[in-house]
Parts: C-alpha cells; sequence; structure tokens
C-alpha cells in the first residue's frame, strides 16, 4: 500500500509540477495519530470557506474548544471552492492521509458517496439514536441516498435569491420595498429601465457557478427537469431549458442589460453601481453587504408563467470521512457542535448561509432577532425552504465533465457562436454519450 | 552574469575531472576492456559523488515521474480507485478525437506566438532605455519588475476588474477617447489576446533584467571603436548590441517560449478556458482531464505528447544556436 501511494503521488507530484501550481503544503501533515485516551484527539477538519465565513469557521473551532477538552480541530482551508475540495481530498486519499470531517458541496454528494472513503454518518446517528427532528427535512435530505441512508450532515446550505440597489431602485422611481421582481418578465423590463443610462448594466445571472446550479434553477422554475426519471438520458434541451437559456440571450444580446461577464466582474459591478440587479447563492449576502455602500436588498428567485419555484440547495454539508475508530467518533462529535443551533447560528450570521436548525431560526437570542429586525435581507432565502430541491447529480462520475460541456454550451450561446436551442441540443448529445457508457 | 553562457559552463562540469583518462565521459564512454572501465569509474568517483545529488534529485523529481506517468496513459485510471486498467492507445485515440485538444494546442500555438517575441522586443528595448535613465535607474527597474513578483491570485482578480466591460477601467479609458472597447475576457474573439497582455506584462520585467546584465556585459570599447569609425546609433544597435546580445536572447527566448507553453494560472483564475473554450490550453486541459474529469490516464497521454512537443522544440532550437548564437 505505501509503495503504490509513493507511486500515485509521484504521477501527481509531476502533473502539479507541469501545471505550475503547487500544492497547499500547510496541511501535508495529517494527524491521524490514534490518542488512546492520552490527551485529547486531535483532528482535522477541511472547509472551503475563506474570507468572514472562514473567520466563523475558526470562530466555531475557538467555541467548540471552549466547551470540551476531548477534542481538539485543526480547521485547514482548502482553496478553489467545491471542485478544489475533490482534488485535495482525492489526493489525500491516494497517500492515505484523510481528515476526519471534511465539507463537500451538494453537487458532489453523489460523488463523495460513491467513489470516497466516507463514513455513513447514519452509523452514529443509529448508535446513540440522536435526535433529528430539529434539522430541516430537506437539508437533511440532502444528505440522503436512495436507500435513506444519511452520508453526512448539512452544514451551509444556500437558494439562489435576488440582490438590488435600493438606492438606485429610488432614483430610478422604482419601489425598493417591493421591487417589481416577481417573475421573469419583471426582472426584464426592471433590468431594461436601470440599463437606460450609459454605460449601465440592470441584471447579472450567475451562470459561472459550478455544477450548472443557476441553469437547473431556471430550468426547474420554468418546469423542466435536468434528467428524465430514470437519468438515463439529459432532458435540459426540452423547451423549458431552452427558454431559460433563451431568456439570457435576449438579456444580453437583445435588451443589452446583463454583461456577459465572470462572477468577479460582476461583483466588482454590483459593488460600484455599474450593475442593480445581481442574481446569485444568498450565501454572498455579507460579502456583498459589507463592500457596498448602498443598502442591499434581496427578493426572492423570480418565476415564470405561473410555473412553482424550484431553487436547487446550494452550498454543502459535512463528512466523516473512514479513518480510525477514534478520529470518527471526535469528527461526530464535532460535526455534531458545528450543525447544534448555536454551531448554525455563528455560521450563517457571518456569512448569509442557511442555518439547518428550524429552532435556529424560531429563537429570537439565536437568529430570530437577526432575521426579523437586525438583518432581514437575510430572510429572503428562509421564504424559499420549502421549494428547495437538490442540486442535480449526473450518475457516474462523468458528471463534472457534462457541467463544464453544459457551461461551454452556454457561453457558446451567449456570445452569439450559437442559438439557446442548437446549444442545447449540442449539450444534450455529448451528454448522453456521457451518460450511456 | 555567467548564465550568459549556460551550455558552455555547464557542458565543462562533469568532463573537467576526465582528462586524463583519455576524454573518457563520466558514463565511460570508451570502455574496451572491464579493467580500464573500473579505472575509469575509480578516477571518477570524485565527480559521481558530486553529482550523485543532482541525480538523485533529477531521478525523484524528472525521471520516475515521466516513466510512470507515461505508463498511467496506457492505463484507465481515475484516481480515487486502486484498480487501473491496460487499454493499450485507447487515451491516446480519445485525446487525438477529441476536438478540445486540438483547440487548445493551436490556443497554445497562438499564445506563445503572441507573447514571445513581444516580451522579448519590449524588455530589450526596456532595458536600453532603463540603463539610461541616470538616478531613476533603479526606481525604473524596481517597478517594471512588480509583475513578476506579484501574486498570480491577485494579478489575475486585478487584471480581471481591469477587463470588465461594466465599469472596468480599461474600457472606460478607451470610451474617453470615443472607443468601444471589446468585452476582453468574455468575448470568444479578444479572450486569448486578453491573456497574451498580461502574459507579455508578466514577462517582460523578468526578461529585462536579463538584458540588462546582457549589456553590462557587452565591452564599451566595442562602441568606442565603432564611435571612431563614424557609426551611428542606429549601426551601433544592430552591429554590436544585437550580436553582442545573442547568448543572452537565445536564454530569454529558450525561458520564454517554455514559460507561456506552460500558462496555467491566468486562465484558472480568470476564465477557465472559457468562453467556450477559447482560452483552454493543453496544460489547462490536463489540469482538467486529471483533477476536474478524474481521467488519469486521458491526462497522462497528453502529457507525454506535451513532453514530446517540448523536446522537439528544444532539440530545434539548440541545433539552430549553433550557427546563430556567438559565444566569445
Amino acid at each position: 500500500m505505501l509503495k503504490k501511494s509513493w507511486f500515485a503521488s509521484g504521477a501527481v507530484l509531476s502533473m502539479l509540477l507541469i501545471a505550475g501550481c503547487s500544492g497547499d503544503p500547510s496541511s501535508s501533515e495529517a494527524s491521524n495519530e490514534n490518542t488512546n485516551g492520552e490527551g485529547p484527539t486531535e483532528i482535522e477538519f477541511y472547509h472551503i470557506h475563506g474570507g468572514e465565513a472562514g473567520e466563523a469557521v475558526d470562530e466555531l473551532v475557538a467555541e467548540y474548544h471552549e466547551q470540551q477538552d476531548d477534542v481538539r480541530v485543526t480547521p485547514v482551508y482548502v482553496e478553489g471552492s467545491y471542485e478544489g475540495m475533490l482534488e485535495k481530498l482525492q489526493m489525500q486519499a491516494t497517500s492515505g492521509e484523510l481528515p476526519a470531517v471534511a465539507q463537500a458541496g451538494f453537487v458532489y454528494s453523489r460523488f463523495m458517496i460513491e467513489n470516497m472513503p466516507v463514513a455513513p454518518i447514519q452509523d452514529f446517528i443509529d448508535e446513540e439514536n440522536y435526535n433529528l427532528d430539529d434539522y430541516y427535512p430537506k437539508m437533511l435530505d440532502l444528505g440522503r441516498d436512495d436507500e435513506e441512508t444519511i452520508w453526512s450532515l448539512p452544514f451551509a446550505v444556500s437558494t439562489p435569491v435576488v440582490y438590488y440597489n435600493k438606492d438606485w431602485f429610488e432614483e430610478a422611481g422604482l419601489d425598493p420595498e417591493n421591487p417589481p421582481l416577481d417573475t421573469w418578465e419583471d426582472v426584464r423590463d426592471t433590468a431594461s429601465v436601470l440599463a437606460e443610462e450609459d454605460g449601465k448594466y440592470g441584471v447579472f445571472y450567475n451562470h459561472t457557478i459550478t455544477g450548472n446550479w443557476m441553469f437547473q434553477a431556471m430550468t426547474e422554475t420554468a418546469g423542466g427537469r435536468m434528467v428524465n426519471d430514470d437519468a438515463t438520458e439529459v432532458t435540459f434541451n426540452e423547451e423549458p431549458g431552452v427558454k431559460s437559456l433563451q431568456y439570457w440571450v435576449d438579456l444580453v444580446n437583445k435588451d443589452q442589460s446583463m454583461p456577459n461577464v465572470n462572477n468577479d466582474q460582476a461583483v466588482q459591478a454590483f459593488n460600484s453601481e455599474e450593475l442593480g440587479i445581481y442574481i446569485n447563492t444568498t450565501a454572498s449576502l455579507r460579502q456583498l453587504q459589507t463592500n457596498s455602500e448602498f443598502e442591499v436588498g434581496t427578493a426572492p428567485f423570480p418565476t415564470v408563467d405561473g410555473h412553482d419555484r424550484q431553487v436547487p440547495a446550494g452550498g454543502n454539508s459535512v463528512y466523516i470521512m473512514d479513518t480510525d475508530e477514534a478520529q470518527k467518533q471526535a469528527a461526530w462529535d464535532f460535526i455534531k457542535f458545528l450543525t447544534n443551533p448555536e454551531g448554525t447560528t455563528t455560521f450563517s450570521s457571518a456569512s448569509g448561509y442557511m442555518a439547518v436548525r428550524e429552532s435556529a431560526v424560531e429563537q429570537d437570542e439565536l437568529l430570530g432577532k437577526y432575521l426579523n429586525e437586525e438583518n432581514p435581507a437575510a430572510k429572503t432565502t428562509y421564504e424559499q425552504t420549502d421549494e428547495m430541491v437538490p442540486w442535480f447529480n449526473f450518475p457516474g462520475d462523468a458528471g463534472t465533465r457534462i457541467y463544464k460541456i453544459v457551461q461551454d454550451n452556454i457561453q457558446a450561446a451567449l456570445t452569439e457562436q450559437k442559438t439557446a436551442e442548437e446549444a442545447l441540443q449540442d449539450a444534450a448529445e455529448e451528454a448522453n454519450q456521457l451518460i450511456e457508457k | 552574469m555567467n548564465g550568459m553562457k549556460p551550455q558552455k559552463s555547464f557542458a565543462h562540469v562533469p568532463t573537467d575531472g576526465a582528462n586524463t583518462a583519455g576524454g573518457s565521459s563520466v558514463f565511460g564512454g570508451q570502455a574496451p576492456s572491464h579493467k580500464k572501465w573500473l579505472t575509469g569509474i575509480k578516477e571518477n568517483i570524485w565527480a559521481y559523488v558530486f553529482l550523485a545529488p543532482a541525480l538523485l534529485l533529477f531521478g525523484i523529481f524528472f525521471v520516475y515521474p515521466f516513466v510512470y506517468s507515461s505508463y498511467l496513459s496506457f492505463m484507465d485510471w481515475n484516481l480515487y480507485n486502486d484498480a487501473k486498467e491496460f487499454v493499450g492507445l485507447a487515451n491516446y485515440q480519445a485525446l487525438f478525437g477529441d476536438p478540445v485538444f486540438w483547440k487548445a494546442a493551436l490556443n497554445t500555438g497562438l499564445y506563445v506566438i503572441g507573447t514571445v517575441p513581444v516580451s522579448m522586443i519590449l524588455a530589450l528595448g526596456l532595458a536600453i532605455l532603463v540603463e539610461k535613465a541616470g538616478k531613476l535607474k533603479e526606481f525604473y527597474r524596481f517597478l517594471l519588475f512588480i509583475p513578476v513578483v506579484a501574486s498570480i491570485a491577485v494579478v489575475g482578480i486585478i487584471w480581471s476588474l481591469l477587463y470588465s466591460p461594466a465599469g472596468g477601467f480599461i474600457n472606460q479609458m478607451l470610451a474617453l477617447i470615443g472607443i468601444q472597447g471589446p468585452n476582453w475576457l468574455n468575448d470568444p474573439k479578444f479572450a486569448l489576446v486578453s491573456l497574451m497582455i498580461i502574459g507579455i506584462w508578466s514577462a517582460v520585467g523578468y526578461n529585462m533584467v536579463l538584458y540588462i546584465a546582457g549589456l553590462k556585459g557587452i565591452d564599451p570599447q566595442l562602441y568606442e571603436a565603432a564611435e571612431l569609425d563614424g557609426a551611428s546609433g542606429w549601426q551601433q544597435f544592430w552591429k554590436i548590441t544585437v550580436p553582442q546580445l545573442s547568448p543572452v536572447s537565445f536564454f530569454v527566448f529558450i525561458i520564454s517560449i517554455f514559460n507561456s507553453f506552460q500558462v496555467f494560472s491566468t486562465i484558472h483564475i480568470m476564465t477557465q478556458g472559457g468562453p467556450n473554450n477559447a482560452t483552454n490550453v493543453v496544460i489547462y486541459q490536463m489540469y482538467q482531464e486529471a483533477f476536474q474529469f478524474f481521467n488519469i490516464g486521458k491526462a497522462s497521454a497528453l502529457t507525454f505528447v506535451i513532453f514530446c512537443a517540448v523536446l522537439l522544440l528544444t532539440v530545434v532550437f539548440i541545433r539552430s544556436t549553433q550557427r546563430n548564437v556567438h559565444y566569445e
């Protein structure tokens, strides 16, 4: 085994050398020693949160350390979001140095369960009859497989919401408290009003989020699905999908009210009041509020043609990796803390992600007062809890490739290399070939 | 700067101590009999001792990964699973049948052609100007070197914002003189060019420093003699500066080619190869195949192809220098 991992890490190393990107040296020494009751058990927690959310993670760990002396947690920030995490976990797995707790995006739930050395949390729940009633049922479902086994517990959940510049709305004669942003048509009209001024843009849908997240939100809200019921064929190229993409293409090319930019550029434009409406995950809330000098309003994800809103659950859950028993028990204890009402409150109020416990949202001393009085913009996402659907995971290990194919074709349509219909047709053909394999 | 003659000095290291053995190299090139071969080893034992660390590192970091990834290029393997399956040339077939590969290869070529000559010419020009800047010499040198040491992650985001069509600095400046700037990063026609500009910007400082060193190495008597003969500044530049700098130019050329061949970070941060693969290059594709699509076999096949391309380029360049580069 040692030999094998040497070989593998050599291959990985050679590719990294060629790619010219270096791994993160700070996290190379995994603390996998079995401590057998001598002193605290040391575990690592791999997470993807930088910035303010990252500070909240450190805060959580400090709170946890204050409460007990048996477990000591080292939080390790893994760069590159959910893809970076997968990459990192795979390398740690090949070299046999897994952390005890790892976070993974809901977009890769299936991948984690099927391909990574994960210990199902269900075992730990059953062992002590842990009460799950307080977790939002829809969020808990995100960690379940088809056989109802829970593999992970939700940590930071999000839905797409509409951010808008309240001050600008007021100036433009739009009601900032009841903004005309309910339907796709509303958004389109409002965006055109905002974009009238030279050099200004109305709206940006962040279609660049990994896993075709925004495209799924649009397509399913328009009454469509990403794949058919038995997941043998994609269906995003049917009418609702085409309608969604066509809508973006029209915003970009016909109305010219949506800039065709990357997300960094969109955030910058929103903060500097070049862009009036920004549609993205609720997780961006605190950052947008901190970096802008105007009042940021939020509104629920827009609907179309009277269809029900369908918002894919973004965000991530926490897994216990399959390490030794002491590590796993310590990991379970830490995860219970992370997702208890106090833990989830700390993280949620620092980031904009949703709390995973109903009681946290209801109690004034936890999030209740914060959401109702201090920062009502953070409340919008909770209005969509019942309309939350799973972030679609393609079967097999072709998922990441399919996401890229869809994303490439969305870009091709937005830059008018293809029509919306052609683009999705091409994407569907390629995707179906990969699914069949 | 001794790096001016990288070939010469390097080639002399192993043979210097071996002249007594009738020119036999450390690798025992001439070995008519076993005994003589042994004597060769004994005589050169110190050469081996001194070479050992380098050879060891070379083995660990180059030979072994190269051999192993060549092996992987014939396997179907997804990195997280122990099972590898021999698939013959299937990975190479998949690679050559993949339009993204050809797109990436073309983009890589365009990127190299677009960045290397410009960054060299600019660097030489700046080196000459900076050397003539008098008191501000150090300041300019410092200023122009900043891009080389700046964190690429920060650089990527800053350029991304500069290039933005929605309130980005560059287009706002262009608008002042009545030009409507393009959507630099998100228009397939401009995306690669935008990245080339960053590539040039970040390479110029480094190349300039090499050229400055080269300029300092030119014997001033040559210019004095030319002056006496009545040569103009332009003539001096072409007849003295350029030929005298040819070893430096060759070095800069090689370094620049390989650096731009390996462009990765700016793409990873700014475009992820998009829009629709307009900025995908071979190294980025290799990264995606390996770490995003978990197709280690195909990524290794691509690695091998890249290796062969680089090897071929190197051989061609080294051959051509024998004619065109003048060492003193």
